[in-house]
């Protein structure tokens, strides 16, 4: 059975970007800090919810990959828990007027745990190595945004060109996905890099030393390691002395494994689980909402009968969502009301509080406006004798046991005012095939991610599916389309915010799509396990973690 | 042709040797037949195999869409792909996977070892549960007869997923005495041994016993008896090798499917193994991939097979007469 971690699979284009403006264009690194006297140690055996689909960050579609990585690859910026950028690899940078070139100054003496020094030359193997085409990267190359090349200026000099401007470079840069391989396995092992283990060789604190499919991946503590960044909770050496991610995809197997003391922690604890958790002596959750995009529905208002907005509008009024998010996540999860959960850098706040509310009786009064009037023989209304009808198309191995759930509860709700709602499980192929067409009515998925700018992929009327982008509700909407793009184009931190807000706005107004919760990521500890705490993406911070 | 030349002194080869060549030869048909149904099952699934490759939700540009299919070739025509599947597995390589972007080799070397690990103990426990309680209880009364096909059904009935889950809530999460995870050492191979092997047991314990049963009113077993032979004796020389036929033919059909077929457990034992490759194989449509174990498992199947039927005459002198034709 598949729980969250489906929904945390879902892949994330645009991610991780942050809040930048003419104000942060430049930052000074904090390298002064002593290394950490301490290298006592200890094991953590962590048990991880996916499988990556590839240990090359370069090429991986599975966020797992990033996620999994961050102790061995490292990134010219960090990003911080409010979004803002600093430095990391990268010591200061500069971003020229027209917003199409980044310089990048490294900082000096970092070394790939094989040796190789970290330099303009290994920046730029790595980018070409993203965007070559053999490479067929999945995610990392769209991070990246309309790149044309990376210059070496000088040893400690790279300068990034890109084609157009693109306000969320700064951040994607901070992704584990455009992490720094050695240039020297990118030469001898680019062949060998998905299959992880020691051939991925990066500058970070850990090196990866072997991993097993399907059974567990083993990281070692670099010794030498002295350059985490600003946000890390200390310097110097990691306090673990090794990590081993078990690979444990079934809920039962790692939660199981967490109460039978096999794992020290375990994420994505499914909701149902976590009050018995909670309950046992020693154990702790440590939580953090999912920053992105919730599991949201959207409606294909590109043909009938969403392509009227009362279609839409009732159809939001009719289901009580508040009632299907506690009867199914027993009160651990809240529900959603923004096209972005309220923990994203650049949310709208106001939809933090209700935007909309719950009434059968707005539904049935929008859908008698909307013409449909009658009612056939088993209750759905009609219009011109045609039955209101919606088709929903899902794949059973990415859509949760709990999202399922969710889905039939909004079947029904609908059922109730007179829509019938099909649900059609269909293989991954085929739902990519029909999404593609435009072959449906409705359409559900979450998107994880730290920065407003994801909303382009999903709202604007170039990101169609099949096209590069995820527009779940076919929106072709000029307004919001203009704003995208001047966001995009922007470096006025300022005023790329506020526009991401009209966006927002503007979705909510329109019901194109709706929320449906907050997804949390939550994380189970033993008692001995100190340290323990989510990045800016709610992911596992390896590096703070200590074992008792 | 030389080939005829070498199959020219076939009188002086032994029956045997004919038979097992004459099987291995049918079985390379079924290796090749597996491989097309597959291959081409994959091709005419609703949906573009380019998707199932690139997954759901990424960024399916059509640059990427572009590069993965000149990668892997996807565009020329099926028959030329089907050949060239073909030539990959006849050269003795696997090849490489599409998705995983990986030698087959290398993605496959640290699970063979482990399905096989598990395939072997699950089927040789089941063995040895079945013959004990068949033997244990032929001929006994009723109520324990019927005790015993009672539970036999619950055995067969009950799927090896669930059962897993409950041995390890019984094992390791309340009792905290085997390991719940892995498959490093023997404690680990011990719960999904048995989750895999207690169903097992059920299905060989009803054919033993029917078999038993059967013979049991032979007048083979009537002279036997009458020679002074006790229960015992006649069940373990006489009766237990008419019940070793069915039992080696079933237990070749259940090897051969073990091989790739354990994905459930797997799963729930977070265990490597070839199943659970396959089933993450068919999801992304890498049909280098699931060409590689339908390769693997149907020659495994093939070969125990075959192994079985040259089995079958050393266990019952009839069939030895005529040679196993």
């Amino acid at each position: 059975m598949y729980t969250r971690r489906r929904f945390l699979r879902f892949p994330v284009t645009l991610t991780a970007a942050a809040v930048i403006g003419p104000a942060v264009l430049t930052a000074c690194s904090d390298s002064s800090a002593p290394p950490s006297a301490k290298s006592g140690g200890g094991t953590l055996r962590y048990g991880a919810a996916v499988e990556p689909d590839s240990w090359d960050p370069h090429a991986a579609s599975t966020a797992v990959t990033g996620r999994l990585l961050r102790p061995v690859l490292e990134s010219l910026v960090a990003v911080a828990a409010d979004g803002t950028v600093k430095p990391w690899l990268a010591d200061s940078w500069t971003v020229s007027p027209d917003g199409l070139t980044y310089t990048f100054t490294l900082r000096a003496g970092v070394t790939f745990s094989d040796g190789t020094p970290f330099d303009a030359a290994a920046v730029k193997a790595n980018f070409d190595h993203v965007t070559a085409a053999k490479t067929a990267s999945k995610r990392a190359a769209g991070l990246l945004g309309p790149y044309k090349e990376t210059e070496v200026v000088d040893p400690r000099t790279v300068a990034v060109h890109l084609t157009a401007p693109h306000s969320s470079f700064l951040g994607s840069v901070g992704s584990t996905f455009l992490g720094f391989h050695s240039p020297v396995a990118l030469r001898d092992h680019a062949g060998d890099l998905s299959s992880g283990g020691a051939f991925v060789v990066g500058t970070g604190p850990f090196t990866f030393e072997s991993v097993t499919p399907g059974q567990q991946a083993v990281f070692k503590r670099r010794s030498d390691y002295n350059w985490a960044p600003p946000t890390a909770t200390h310097q110097g050496q990691a306090k673990l002395e090794s990590i081993v991610v078990l690979l444990l995809k079934e809920d039962a197997s790692r939660v199981g494994a967490l109460t039978s003391g096999q794992v020290d922690a375990a994420e994505l604890i499914p909701a149902n689980r976590l009050a018995g958790l909670r309950g046992q002596n020693g154990v702790q959750v440590v939580r953090k909402a999912v920053p992105g995009v919730p599991y949201t529905y959207y409606l294909n208002t590109a043909r009938a009968p969403f392509d009227d907005p009362r279609a839409r509008q009732a159809v939001r009024h009719a289901i009580d969502f508040a009632g299907i998010v506690k009867g199914i996540f027993q009160g651990e999860y809240e529900q959603a009301w923004g096209p972005l959960a309220p923990s994203t850098p650049g949310a709208e706040p106001s939809f933090a509080k209700p935007a909309w509310e719950y009434s059968k009786e707005k539904a049935e009064k929008l859908l008698d406006e909307a013409g449909w009037t009658g009612r056939d023989g088993e209750g759905y209304r009609t219009k011109d004798g045609k039955r209101l009808t919606a088709e929903q198309p899902y794949v059973q191995t990415f859509v949760s046991a709990q999202n399922h759930t969710f889905d039939v509860g909004v079947q029904d709700a609908l059922k109730q005012v007179g829509i019938e709602l099909k649900l059609v499980p269909l293989d991954s192929a085929g739902s990519i095939g029909r999404t593609g067409k435009g072959d449906y009515d409705v359409f559900a998925f979450a998107w994880q991610g730290s920065d407003p700018s994801l909303l382009g992929n999903l709202y604007h009327s170039k990101s169609q599916f099949g096209g590069g982008g995820a527009n779940g509700s076919r929106v072709k909407d000029a307004e919001i389309d203009g704003w995208l793009d001047q966001a995009e184009a922007t470096v006025d931190a300022a005023q790329r915010a506020e526009l991401y807000r009209k966006v927002q706005r503007k979705i909510v107004d329109q019901a194109y799509s709706f929320p449906a919760y907050i997804a949390t990521m939550d994380v189970a500890r033993h008692g001995k396990v100190n340290g323990l705490l989510l990045d800016v993406d709610a992911n596992t911070d390896f590096y703070g973690i200590g074992v008792a | 042709m030389s080939d005829r030349a070498r199959l020219a002194p076939r009188r002086h080869v032994p029956p045997w040797a004919r038979f097992v060549a004459r099987r291995l030869a049918a079985g390379l048909v079924v290796v090749w037949g597996t491989l097309t149904v597959t291959f081409f099952a994959l091709h005419l699934a609703p949906g573009d195999i380019v998707d199932g490759l690139i997954g759901p939700g990424a960024a399916a540009t059509p640059a990427l869409r572009g590069q993965v299919i000149a990668e892997n070739g996807l565009d020329d025509p099926l028959l030329l792909q089907y050949g060239r599947q073909l030539a990959q597995l006849a050269s003795g390589g696997l090849g490489w996977s599409y998705q995983l972007n990986e030698p087959i080799e290398r993605l496959l070397g640290s699970q063979l070892g482990p399905t096989v690990e598990l395939a072997v103990s699950a089927l040789v426990t089941a063995l040895v549960l079945a013959v004990l309680a068949a033997a244990l209880t032929v001929g006994r009364g009723r109520t324990v007869r019927g005790a015993a096909g009672l539970a036999e059904l619950l055995m067969v009935s009950m799927p090896s997923f669930w059962l897993g889950i409950i041995l390890l809530t019984v094992f390791s999460y309340r009792l905290h005495a085997l390991p719940s995870i892995g498959a490093d050492g023997p404690a680990a191979l011990v719960l999904p041994t048995l989750a895999l092997a207690l169903p097992l047991a059920g299905v060989l314990a009803q054919v033993i016993r029917q078999e038993l049963e059967t013979t049991d009113g032979r007048p083979f077993v009537l002279t036997a008896r009458s020679r002074g032979l006790g229960a015992t004796a006649v069940l373990l020389r006489h009766t237990l090798r008419h019940a070793l036929l069915p039992l080696t033919t079933l237990s070749g059909f259940v090897l051969g499917s073990l091989f790739g077929g354990a994905v459930l457990v797997e799963n729930i034992f977070t265990r490597p193994g070839l199943g659970r490759v396959l089933a993450n194989a068919v999801g992304s449509r890498d049909l280098p991939v699931v060409s590689a174990l339908v390769v693997i498992s149907s020659a495994a199947f093939v070969v125990i097979n075959t192994l079985v039927d040259v089995l079958h005459p050393l266990i019952d002198p009839r069939l030895r007469e005529g040679g196993p034709a």
